[in-house]
């Protein structure tokens, strides 16, 4: 096609489809957003009915317990059972949340400013770059406790230090599988990427991970 | 230890939601904690002052500010220690307002966190260390490499600041590609016209004293860091002294040696001892020493005899090196264009009048290899011309990026062929147009209003074949975007190739240590806020060596790399070292060698005799990843120790 | 009765290891003989449980005490013996950082019974009998001691002097601390690590070392590495750079990475944290640098298949002194 003199421009269909698209990924958002709801809602339903199936379990268990007691040979290894306390407080699980100084902590200062509610479990302690966070800090709040562990750091390319939350994400790799060794649960340890733009990803993370480290219960990193 | 805990009400954005009282009975009776004051709006001039009457009073060991957010005020309330003589860095500020006032709904549940955050926080500053900013003298001289627009314009602001300017060329003459060029877009100035002023400031301008240039030059090795770098520089001989040379020419004449001239692309020749080109800066010959009798044995003196100055050329001139003491370097060395003959069904290289963009620039130069006629190889005028654009451009295979500045060179040649061949008919051949910004527009309208102009818009160079035929006729078949199919025949085709990295960008960036990106060009310190810094303190970088663009974008870069050398060399200022740095404990370290690399600032050494690594704390920015990094915890980061984030974890699970 | 000063050396949770490296010292055992009397070792000499409670409290000038505390008799006996000596020794892997034996508290109690005692396929137990603390027999009962659930190291359980690592420790080391006591020069604080070197195993490593960047991990059997440069900058998860030094490099040397037996460096509390920390730092990040964020844990798991048990190759020696000393209790 040789047009003499004319102006090249984008088709207006072009715009139109563009438009589209934006609309259909707005839609897609509602949706998660939708999706997110009814996720948290099923959480909540599954662990109420996870909490009274572990009753009845208990309750088989410990007569169970009775019964192998009043017999002599032991030929199973014992299962002790501590005795179960019924809080009437809900168990509120504690978290640390290492976040760098640029990018995730901006983020959550961001779910700040636009006032956006979340739950008051996460201690956060913030280091100057991801890269900063040595897992013996991540073994340690364990150790010191803690229920769950969150590292967020900057996105890919946007480490204020060019590459330290690179090498944060590598050794998280590593640590996810050692956790796992010693019997400590994927979700007790989280890392994610958050921009200094998106407080309303942090709020989300924050109330995820809370809300899973609940449903987990509490964590006991022992000496005995 | 006594730690004063200061509680910000902030208006009522905390208090509203944090119970300060019930906050301030629990904080008291932790180990440690002095006392515990309430201030209405801490930040403000008074709540400054009550803060630092208080301070003064109460002479706290260490500070817990219960507040905003650190990166609002954190630098208000150093500040404030500071004149009130304590250590800033004894101080930790806990973020109440963004991160608990403002996001949490019920005041119990607020109140509980508010303690538990002051507990991290006391049991940190305990740990806190007082940290002094170290300084050290800087060299304020600065190195420049590469002599086109961005280096020159960087020398004048610098000399004009009486800051003594080293700039060091690779070529024989200085002004970059754009001196080469007849007409520069957009506005269709002369070039050298344009370019020469500048060179003559340089050169002899009123500060021409703080600069000097040394052509033929090249970097061979570089020690040291931002405020104090020492530069090896190698000067190849030119065998003329360019201090003497009038530039008469007489000794071109006398040269019995021809060969291909490069500056023009081997389009025509020169002699062994020649100008760069006709008007190049310095006005001064210069003898390529491959192509000179001398080189072969012979004992040819005809360009000596021929001069009229005694001792303006100089048989026995020989390679030097040159030391130069500087603070800051700036890389300046331009680009080059992409090989076209990789795009083979294009013909550049097998078919003759198939020329690139800056073959036709120098086509169009009066001092290039016609005069600055347009002619084809056989002499004659041609009659159609087809232009393609973004050659190897926007193109996976070869060129992701869009060069940005060949469009207007496409525009700027079919302005020239208008005033030069009038009646001959041009094709622009493109994929996309750009024309942004207040002045690019006109050029492009006017390549568009040209009534001889056509424009095909194609999808990819492949769709694209130049064919000739036995007399020569070269016929371009292709396909465009929509798919139609088409042919047209053409005298002379010019090609727009991308823009590509120099040939030393890598050498430089192994040299210096420069990171590259992934096309090859210097890489930013930030795309958007800061373009000019390298991730090398004190290295800068300006002009088409770190992204394609036209001379506005170079001259811009150079002179903003200029202020930024300006502000940070300032005579008699010293290098203020920040304390937040990583520092190696030499006799628990190994030498295992683990953190070297892991440092994006090369702040990390390696010593061989000692075998030991050691932190440069100029260079270092306190990220903290190698002291990570270190299996033998013998790195500390300061104000992120171990101990100090330790206790802080201690501190919010208790 | 002798005047020499009384040593004792004691096996709890171990291997014999250390008794070797006590042998090792060939004809300086002389000396040591000549200038001590060693008064309880049950490996090498005859003497019983009943003799050391006899003694007056620190009427043992020294006890080397290897081994961890696995059960109640090792507990018992670090406890009789603390009382018995001035200066406790915490000797070998096992004894200070819980050593091989501590790898156990990776399973339950129960996961390592049915190990031993039922599931496998060595074992011949269709009634599953497994050990009991009280068996009544005829002639009365039966105790065996209490199999605890988690292993645990001598500083864990008693008041310890000093510690001195390795798997076992070195002779040569040992010489040293002996003749530091003999030459009555004053010792080292409490609580010190002795007969150690300075830093990590890579000072005393003589394999040439540079700027570290790994685009793999090699397990050893498949590769051969070259004789002369850093095992760690060749693929192989070599523990050196986070192990204290003190023997010599004696691993690496001969080509093997080291495993770690002198444990975490002074000032680290976490050996594995640390091989972590360094190996998350030094694996090439240039590849997951323009790669879509959700691609870089499957990228970069895959170049760690070749580490197949984290916890087994970083707290080989040290898992029972480590931050997470196993695993948690559910
Ligand atoms: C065909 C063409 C036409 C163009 N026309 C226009 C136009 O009309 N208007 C416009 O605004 N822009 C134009 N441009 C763009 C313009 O050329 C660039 O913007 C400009 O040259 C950039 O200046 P610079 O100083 O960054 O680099 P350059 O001009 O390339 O100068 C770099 C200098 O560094 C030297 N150097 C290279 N390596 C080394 C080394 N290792 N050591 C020392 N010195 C070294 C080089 O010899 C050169 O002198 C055109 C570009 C092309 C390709
Ligand atoms: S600064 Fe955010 S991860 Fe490095």
């Amino acid at each position: 096609m040789i047009s003499k003199n004319k102006q090249p421009s984008v088709p207006d269909n072009d715009r139109l489809s563009a438009i589209e698209n934006s609309i259909s990924n707005l839609e897609q958002k509602f949706e998660a957003i939708e999706n997110g709801y009814t996720n948290v809602l099923n959480v909540t339903k599954s662990l109420a009915e996870k909490i009274g199936a572990l009753k009845d379990v208990l309750s088989d268990k410990i007569n169970a317990n009775e019964e192998r007691s009043s017999t002599h040979e032991v030929s199973q290894p014992q299962v002790i059972l501590a005795p179960v306390e019924v809080k009437s407080k809900q168990y509120e699980p504690k978290i640390v949340g290492f976040l760098c100084n640029w990018c995730s902590y901006a983020g959550a200062d961001k779910a700040g400013s636009a006032q956006i509610p979340y739950p008051t479990n996460v201690r956060i302690v913030k280091v100057m770059c991801s890269g900063r966070i040595d897992p013996e800090f991540i073994l340690k709040a364990f150790q010191e406790g803690a229920d769950g562990v969150m590292i967020l750091a900057c996105h890919p390319g946007d480490c204020h230090y060019k590459e330290g939350n690179y090498r944060a994400a590598q050794r998280y790799q590593m640590l996810k599988k050692l956790l796992n060794q010693y019997g400590i649960e994927q979700d007790r340890c989280y890392f994610d990427y958050v921009s200094a733009g998106e407080g309303e990803k942090f709020v989300r993370l924050i109330t995820e991970t809370v809300a899973k480290v609940k449903s987990l219960g509490p964590l006991k990193v022992l000496v005995e | 230890m006594k730690v004063g805990v200061y509680l910000c009400e902030c208006g009522t954005n905390i208090t509203e939601k944090v119970d300060l009282d019930q906050v301030s009975a629990t904080i008291s009776e932790l180990d440690n904690v002095g006392y515990v004051s309430k201030i209405g709006l801490m930040c403000s001039y008074d709540g400054v002052s009550v803060f630092e009457d208080d301070l003064q009073k109460q002479k706290p060991d260490r500070v817990v500010v219960a507040a905003c957010s650190p990166r609002d005020h954190e630098a208000t309330f150093m500040k404030a220690m500071t004149k009130v003589g304590i250590n800033q860095y004894l101080m930790q500020m806990v973020n109440f307002r963004e991160q608990l006032s403002w996001v949490t709904e019920d005041k119990q549940a607020a109140t509980d966190k508010a303690i538990v955050m002051l507990k991290g926080a006391i049991a940190r500053v305990v740990q806190q260390e007082a940290l002094e900013k170290k300084s050290i003298t800087m060299n304020n001289d600065v190195l420049i490499i590469g002599a086109g627009p961005a280096g020159l314009k960087a020398a004048l602001t610098l000399a004009e600041a009486d800051r003594k300017v080293t700039i060091i060329e690779k070529s024989p003459m200085i002004g970059g590609l754009p001196v080469r060029y007849e007409e520069l877009f957009p506005k269709m100035e002369c070039g050298p016209c344009m370019l020469e002023p500048i060179e003559h400031e340089i050169l002899h301008g009123d500060h021409a004293e703080n600069i000097e240039i040394i052509t033929q030059a090249e970097l061979k090795e570089v020690k040291g860091f931002y405020g104090n770098f020492i530069a090896k520089i190698i000067k190849a001989p030119r065998y003329v002294d360019t201090e003497i040379c009038i530039g008469c020419a007489e000794c071109v004449g006398a040269c019995p040696v021809s060969v291909k001239n490069p500056m023009n692309s081997n389009m025509n020749e020169k002699k062994a001892m020649d100008f760069t080109f006709f008007g190049a800066l310095p006005n001064a010959t210069y003898i390529d020493y491959e192509a000179c009798l001398r080189s072969k044995g012979e004992s040819c003196e005809a360009c000596k005899t021929a001069c009229p100055i005694e001792g303006a050329v100089i048989f026995d001139d020989k390679e030097e090196i040159i030391e130069k003491n500087v603070g800051a370097i700036l890389l300046a060395i331009g680009t080059q264009l992409y090989d076209a003959t990789l795009l083979p069904n294009l013909g550049y290289g097998a078919l003759k009048d198939v020329v690139t963009s800056y073959e036709f620039e120098r086509i169009l130069s009066s001092g290039g290899p016609t005069g600055g006629q347009i002619l084809k190889s056989n002499g004659d005028i041609p009659k159609s011309i087809a232009i393609i654009h973004c050659v190897g451009s926007l193109d996976e295979n070869h060129k992701s990026y869009c060069s940005g500045t060949c469009c207007q060179t496409g525009f700027k040649f079919a302005h020239e062929l208008h005033h030069k061949v009038g009646e001959s008919t041009i094709t622009h051949f493109y994929k996309q147009l750009v024309f942004p910004g207040k002045s690019d527009y006109p050029l492009y309208k006017n390549a568009m209003n040209n009534s001889h102009a056509k424009f095909v818009n194609y999808l990819s160079t492949s769709d694209i074949n130049v064919v000739e035929n036995k007399k020569g006729v070269k016929t371009i078949s292709y396909k465009d975007v929509s798919g139609i199919s088409g042919e047209i025949e053409a005298d002379m085709i010019i090609l727009l190739p991308a823009t590509i990295p120099g040939l030393d960008n890598e050498s430089l960036s192994s040299l210096l240590e420069v990171n590259l990106d992934k096309e090859g060009f210097f890489e930013e310190l930030h795309g958007l806020v800061d373009s000019v810094r390298s991730k090398v303190k004190g290295i800068f970088v300006a002009g088409s060596c770190q992204s394609p663009t036209d001379i506005k974008g170079a001259v811009n870069q150079g002179v903003a790399a200029a202020g930024y050398m300006l502000s940070g060399l300032v005579p008699g200022r010293k290098l203020e070292i920040e304390p937040i740095v990583a520092e190696v404990i030499e006799d628990k370290c190994a030498g295992c060698h683990v953190c070297v690399l892991v440092c994006p600032y090369k702040a990390i050494q390696f010593n061989e005799e000692t075998k030991k690594s050691s932190i440069n704390a100029v260079l270092c920015q306190g990220c903290g990843t190698c002291v990570s990094a270190c299996p033998a915890n013998a790195i500390i980061g300061h104000h992120f120790t171990k101990e100090e984030i330790y206790e802080e974890i201690r501190g919010v699970l208790s | 009765m002798s005047k020499k000063p009384k040593i004792a050396m004691y096996w709890a949770s171990a291997c014999g290891g250390c008794e070797v490296s006590l042998a090792n010292v060939h004809e300086v055992l002389l000396d040591i003989d000549a200038n001590f009397e060693l008064v309880f070792c049950p490996c090498l000499v005859d003497g019983k449980i009943k003799d050391v409670e006899a003694m007056d409290d620190g009427e043992l000038l020294i006890t080397f005490f290897n081994g961890a505390i696995r059960n109640s008799e090792n507990e018992e006996m670090a406890h009789l013996l603390r009382k018995k000596t001035k200066i406790l020794i915490a000797y070998g892997a096992c004894s200070k950082d819980g050593g091989i034996p501590a790898l156990a508290n990776l399973s339950s109690k129960e996961e390592l019974f049915n190990t031993v005692y039922i599931n496998n396929p060595s074992i011949d137990n269709p009634k599953g009998i497994i050990p009991q603390r009280v068996t009544i027999v005829e002639e009365g009962e039966l105790r065996i001691p209490e199999f605890y659930n988690k292993v645990k190291s001598l500083g864990q359980t008693v008041d310890v002097d000093y510690f001195m690592p390795g798997c076992p420790p070195e002779p040569d080391q040992l010489i040293n601390v002996v003749n530091l006591v003999l030459s009555g020069a004053e010792l080292p604080p409490k609580g010190s690590v002795i007969g150690v070197g300075k830093t990590t195993v890579c000072e005393e490593c003589s394999r040439k070392k540079s700027d570290k960047k790994i685009s793999r991990i090699y397990r050893t059997y498949e590769i051969i590495p070259d004789e002369e440069t850093c095992l760690l900058e060749q693929g192989i998860v070599c523990m050196g750079i986070a192990t204290r030094g003190g023997c010599g490099g004696l691993c690496p040397n001969v080509n093997m990475p080291c495993t770690g037996c002198y444990g975490p460096p002074a000032g680290v509390d976490d050996q594995g944290a640390k091989m972590i920390g360094a190996l998350g730092a030094i694996i090439d990040i240039a590849a997951i640098k323009d790669m879509p964020e959700e691609d870089i844990p499957d990228y970069v798991d895959n170049i760690l298949k070749s580490i197949p048990d984290y916890a087994g190759t970083f707290y080989k020696f040290s898992l029972a002194t480590a931050l997470v000393n196993g695993r948690v209790n559910k």
